[in-house]
């Protein structure tokens, strides 16, 4: 896929080739430099919209409803209605609430959702909208009617274990009991609101208009490495289209319950074109699977925030921090003595995708390691199987088994793949265990910058060396995939700036600012880019040779089977009985 | 020797490219309108469906970044560890 150095139409096809020493030219001349200083120039365009122009009085917000948590906490022994509504309050302020980040946020929208007609996912008129409000309007009403209903009878609960000074305990856990019934009343007028209220939107001139600036983005940075603008900007509409296509086809209802993601679709769109009428010439210079990859993935390191492997104390950290790389060690270890893997990067790009994080996780470690296209698409392709399979087997084996919320959101949300299928599995579960499942797969996330790193290093200093051949730390660096270290700074700097300016600052101006008002959607749209680009150049064939002996089935197998033991054993001891005290604070 | 484009496999020989191309399409839609609904028949499916409609929940999402769900989580859990409740009745 490296542009600059196949040589011919047989040798592999990889998603990353990097080799040679480094010399100054390459910093403008090499995709890998290029991607770095690109993903850096978004992410400052990012830091320069979102940083100086923080929500109103956020301080002031921040340190009341602050002061009224502490106080709460201090007067009951348990969460109170004030507590909820104040922790409530901080949620709803967002940088990305504000008038300029819902601007930014809809001309980057990708396609919207649809049921049968896919032009439904471009166009909505007002009166479709005002339908669909209607439609939506009874089921809202008749939610804010239980919440109403939950709310006094949590309020005469808790004046009762008031009366008592809370030194009741059968008071105070009726009292408890109805605050919680009460919240989870709340959470669906809250959902059913968002049903009641959808808006008209046409997308079209939006994405014209975001074609055009991505185009001309990557364009520039073609030009700049000494290759066509005008080449590459006429075939990127095609590569463009396609990937709204692949996003169209993941909005659609019955798709997207099954968690089949833009990443299979672009993959699937562009083998049919790739291989039936074939990828016309003119495409072809647009077809950059590398280029955005990345790009995309220098913004996925800004991501990469390293407090957030704290967000559920340490029974959170040794599920998910100690369990996927034992998982990812030994699947790999298999797969290359047991097993016997036809390729090693084949072999770790399963075994990373399986063991952290799905897509995202097979993305930055094939690429680290610089597997093939064809490898990373199997991969990918495995995943989304197998998590379809687990976000609906694993609820229902966790209900026979009769675990508790907190432990069937841990161990869904450390061992089902895909980021999204794990909040759904947890909502499936109870309110409790979605929260516990999408933490955990949180901080599982986080662990993809150690994985690509350490991938990338072992591979250079091992596994592309002759056996018994020492390699220096030049070397190594030579080798190494450069854009990874884009990718490890923007994690560094970015984790360094959410653990100067505060937790609650940050959940604002970060991850609720930069990351998801502007690089997120960016980076979302690079990938589905590559993954179009990567389906534009793969010939069917090029798959036969890894279905032998069924032997990425069986790899996957064994690592979800010892990964689904492994953590559930881990979870129950570390929040049954190593922090049951955090458990219970939960 | 060095190319500057990437090497995207020809049209296939054989059957019509163009029938080809159509077939593909047709299997795919099969697959999303056909083989998706019976799918919902599987046990459990059904109801993992509603879920996902009702809270409206992302479940393609790639990184914990890609939806709301786990900022919510993890700052409701957060609130629950820093300001836990202290009293002692």
């Amino acid at each position: 896929m490296n542009s600059d150095t196949l040589a011919s139409p047989h040798e592999p096809e990889y998603v990353v080739l990097e080799s040679g020493k480094t010399r100054l030219k390459d910093l403008y001349t090499k995709e890998d430099w290029m991607a770095i200083w690109m993903g850096f120039l978004l992410l400052i365009v990012g830091l320069l919209i979102f940083l100086p122009n923080p929500p109103a009085n956020l301080k002031e917000d921040l340190a009341k409803h602050n002061a009224v948590l502490k106080e709460e906490a201090a007067k009951a022994p348990f969460k109170t209605i004030e507590w909820h509504n104040a922790s409530s309050a901080k949620k709803g302020i967002r940088a990305t609430n504000q008038d300029f980040a819902k601007t930014i946020a809809q001309f980057l929208a990708a396609p919207s959702g649809w049921k049968d007609n896919p032009l439904d996912a471009l166009y909505r008129s007002k009166a479709t909208a005002d339908a669909m409000n209607a439609a939506a309007k009874p089921a809202f009403d008749k939610a804010k009617e239980a919440e109403g209903t939950a709310l006094e009878l949590a309020k005469i609960a808790q004046a009762a274990a008031a009366a008592e000074a809370f030194k009741n305990t059968a008071l105070n856990e009726a009292a408890d009991k109805e605050i919680k019934t009460w919240q989870e009343a709340k959470s669906k007028t809250s959902k059913a609101k968002a049903k009641a209220s959808v808006k008209s939107f046409n997308r079209v001139p939006y994405l014209i208009g975001l074609c055009v600036l991505l185009g001309a983005f990557f364009g520039l940075g073609k030009a700049i490495m000494g290759q066509s603008f005008g080449k590459f900007f006429v075939g990127f509409f095609f590569v463009f289209f396609i990937a709204v296509l692949a996003y169209m086809a993941e909005t659609q209802a019955l798709m997207k319950y099954w968690g089949f993601g833009f990443p299979l679709w672009a993959i699937v769109f562009g083998l049919l074109i790739s291989n039936t009428i074939g990828t016309p010439k003119w495409v072809q210079p647009a077809v950059a699977t590398e280029f955005f990859i990345k790009t995309g993935l220098v913004l996925l390191g800004a991501e990469i925030l390293f407090n957030k492997i704290l967000a559920i104390g340490k029974p959170g950290i040794f599920v998910a921090w100690i369990c996927t790389p034992i998982t990812l060690i030994l699947t790999y270890w298999v797969g290359q003595k047991i097993i016997k893997m036809p390729s090693k990067t084949l072999n770790i790009t399963i075994s990373a995708d399986m063991s952290v994080c799905g897509v995202s996780a097979a993305i930055a470690t094939a690429a680290a390691c610089k597997a093939k296209k064809e490898e990373l698409t199997l991969a990918i392709g495995l995943s989304m199987i197998f998590t379809a399979i687990c976000m609906v087997g694993q609820p229902a084996v966790a209900k026979l088994l009769g675990l508790p919320e907190i432990l069937a959101g841990a161990w869904m949300g450390s061992t089902i793949d895909s980021t999204g299928a794990v909040a759904a599995a947890g909502a499936f579960y109870g309110e409790k265990a979605l929260y516990v499942a999408a933490t955990i797969k949180m901080i599982q996330n986080v662990l993809i910058g150690v994985t690509a790193f350490g991938v990338a290093v072992y591979w250079c200093a091992r596994v592309e060396c002759l056996e018994g051949q020492t390699v220096s730390w030049w070397e190594i660096w030579y080798r190494f995939p450069k854009f990874v270290v884009g990718f490890i700074i923007a994690s560094i700097l970015f984790s360094i700036l959410d653990q100067n300016i505060g937790k609650d600052m940050s959940a604002i101006m970060i991850d609720h600012g930069v990351l998801r008002g502007f690089t997120r959607i960016a980076r979302e749209w690079f990938f589905a880019l590559a993954f179009t680009s990567i389906g534009l150049e793969t010939n069917f064939k090029e798959f036969k040779p890894y279905f032998k002996g069924g032997k990425p089935i069986t790899l996957y197998v064994f690592g979800q089977s010892f990964q689904l033991i492994l953590t559930l054993i881990v979870a129950y001891i570390m929040f049954y009985i190593v922090f049951p005290e955090i458990t219970a604070a939960i | 020797m060095t190319r500057p484009y990437p090497a995207c496999p020809d049209p296939q020989a054989g059957l019509n490219p163009g029938l080809k191309l159509m077939i593909g399409i047709l299997l795919i839609l099969i697959f999303m309108f056909g083989l998706g609904s019976l799918a919902q028949l599987i046990p459990g499916a059904d109801h993992m469906a509603r879920v996902i409609d009702e809270r409206n929940l992302r479940a393609t999402a790639i990184y914990y970044t890609d939806f709301e769900e786990p900022a919510e989580g993890s700052e409701s859990i957060r609130d629950s560890l820093d300001y836990r409740p202290s009293f002692k009745p």
